[in-house]
């Protein structure tokens, strides 16, 4: 049977169906063999989409379009030039920086890279960076965003663990702030070496000017933090507030938008949450299907008679995901992978919280490995390069994040340590 | 009649999520102001508009070919083969939708002879909220069917371009 299901799945998969439909139609399939009654899959798709924590990735997305078109990436960018940039290969670690601010108000890589590329890139490239390097530092630290809190990917995967929201974003905090260091390093041995070229020093009047312009821009993450930690709001209502507060500066102080086109904007956001939404639906009837069937049970089976101690299973897991991150994105990979995983986790000892940040650096690696890295391309897009260059580019951080990645899977500290200081 | 239809629905789309919005923040302020009056009520509200926002998108999903997809192997082949699959792919996608309308259909019928509502202080006509289900399958049953028809019989092999989905 499961043999069966697997067949169906991936000659789905591979047609290039669309990921909700090979999900439901394996799903249906699976139901119809079993005679299970299918008005129980329309009944699940409905129940499972009828929760206020998922409404987080909505609100978020559209938090994220706001800012996009809004002005608050360029005054992040400019607040950072002004603090950081007059170093070797300055710009480039504005864009590290600029990215982990932004990444601090959006739950999103793609927005993002995309946000910091439209402005920094064509800088780099004005200031004779060359072209592979300011494309690859823009896709490699644009996936930040899904790492340091708030994070949709985190989200989706406390929907499906059963896990806390605010415990998995803290969890994420350290690794996050080690990633940014790592490229920043990277970038200012890089900048040495090929004489990159340094931003001017600011005049103490502009120094001031860009710092207060970026006020309203840098009160976003704070809101959010003490939304979140704070116990004051829920993480659906933080995110409400965010596009709130993103919507009320991008309107009225940055003036990055008409108000006339905040609706087209919305629908935009609406657009993108929705291509998550529908996955999400038919997946977790999927999950329901695949735990019934016992699936993840004979794989704990499968890994107490081989007796697979966690280093192994970990090292194991990170190897699929890697492989998967390569030709799915993320929330398909989340949303099929760990209904399937997860009931491992407690019969190994593993802790979920640990898991998820392994699982979401696994997703940075999938943003920016070809064939299928949504950073490489949405940049190449924007940038009108040749796919090729930027692959060459994010190449340097792919071993970075690679090291990352050993270190948050051997040592869990790194995730736990602070949900535990906040939460015990 | 067509492109009337499709800014109908980005319109409606955009109006859904603000209103969704704006409901979900009257529910936060509200309830530092007045104790009288049950917010919970407003966060209720909020998750039925926003669904119904979801699916109404993913019809429009279908007309620009928006829904994530794993399109590599596709691809990769001649247009002419292209063709053939996606003549495969929108078949299946026609045939499910159609079953997801009829036993969405049964699901909200179900609901709405029951007579059930949510179980909360507003006790919201479950119905409305489930029909959001066979309606956006029929409108997607419709997209589909119509590129089925495009690609059987006005097919144009410059129109296979490579798309990306989504984050």
């Amino acid at each position: 049977m499961t043999k069966l299901f697997a067949a169906i799945f991936f000659v789905l998969l591979g047609m290039g169906l669309p990921i909700w439909l090979v999900l439901g139609a394996s799903a249906g399939t699976m139901f119809a063999i079993e005679g299970k009654p299918l008005v129980g899959i329309a009944q699940k798709m409905l129940d499972e989409l009828n929760s206020t924590t998922l409404l987080a990735v909505p609100f978020f997305v559209m938090a994220a379009s706001f800012m996009q078109r809004g002005g608050i990436a360029k005054a992040l960018v400019d607040v950072a030039a002004a603090w950081v940039g007059n170093v070797r290969g300055g710009l480039g670690v504005v864009c590290v920086m600029a990215c982990a601010m932004f990444a601090a108000i959006c739950g999103s890589s793609v927005a993002t890279a995309l946000a910091m590329g439209t402005i920094l890139i064509p800088a780099m490239i004005e200031r004779k960076y060359d072209r592979p390097f300011a494309l690859g530092v823009t896709a490699a630290s644009g996936t930040l965003g899904i790492l340091i809190p708030p994070s949709l990917p985190l989200i989706l995967y406390a929907i499906i663990a059963d896990e806390s929201v605010p415990r998995l974003f803290l969890a994420g905090v350290i690794p996050g702030l080690m990633q940014a260091s790592l490229f920043i390093l990277y970038v200012l041995w890089y900048g040495r070496r090929k004489n990159l070229a340094r931003e001017p020093r600011r005049s103490p009047e502009e120094f001031r000017r860009v710092n207060i312009n970026a006020l309203p821009a840098l009160s976003m993450p704070v809101i959010i933090a003490v939304g979140i930690y704070g116990g004051w709001v829920t993480t659906t209502e933080t995110a409400a507030l965010a596009a709130a507060v993103a919507l009320l500066i991008s309107l009225f102080y940055y003036k990055g938008f008409k108000p006339s086109q905040t609706l087209t904007v919305i629908g935009e956001s609406i657009k993108n949450a929705g291509t998550i939404m529908i996955i999400i639906a038919t997946a977790l009837a999927f999950g329901h299907w695949i735990t019934e069937s016992g699936i993840p049970a004979s794989l704990v089976q499968f890994i107490r008679d081989n007796g697979f101690s966690s280093w192994q299973f970990l090292l194991a897991i990170n190897v699929m995901l890697i492989v998967l991150g390569m030709f799915l994105e993320v929330a398909s990979i989340l949303l099929i992978a760990m209904p399937i995983l997860i009931p491992v986790l407690n019969p190994l000892g593993i802790d979920p919280v640990h898991f998820a940040i392994v699982v979401v650096v696994n997703m940075e690696l999938a943003l920016i490995t070809a064939p299928v890295g949504l950073n490489l391309y949405v940049l190449a897009t924007v940038s009108k390069t040749p796919i090729g260059v930027v692959i060459r580019g994010v190449n340097p951080f792919l071993v970075l994040l690679l090291s990352l990645l050993l270190a948050v899977t051997y040592i869990p500290d790194l995730s736990l340590w602070l949900p535990r200081l906040v939460y015990g | 009649m067509l492109d009337a239809w499709d800014k109908l629905e980005r319109w409606l789309i955009g109006l859904l999520g603000a209103l969704g919005l704006v409901v979900y923040l009257t529910q936060i302020v509200g309830r530092y102001i007045t104790s009288a009056i049950d917010f919970s009520m407003a966060e209720e509200l909020t998750v039925y508009i926003i669904i119904w926002s979801a699916f109404l998108t993913a019809s429009l999903l279908v007309r620009e070919d928006g829904h994530v997809r794993a399109d590599l192997l596709l691809r990769m082949m001649r247009p002419g083969r292209q063709r053939w699959v996606e003549i495969a792919n929108c078949g299946i996608a026609f045939g499910f939708c159609i079953a997801l309308t009829w036993y969405g259909w049964l699901v909200t019928a179900d609901s709405f002879d029951l007579g059930e509502r949510s179980n909360t202080a507003l006790g919201f006509p479950l119905w409305i909220y489930y029909a959001s289900l066979p309606v956006a399958a029929a409108l997607m049953s419709m997209r589909y069917a119509r590129r089925l028809w495009q690609f059987c019989f006005a097919f144009d092999p410059a129109t296979m371009e490579v798309h990306s989905g989504h984050e």
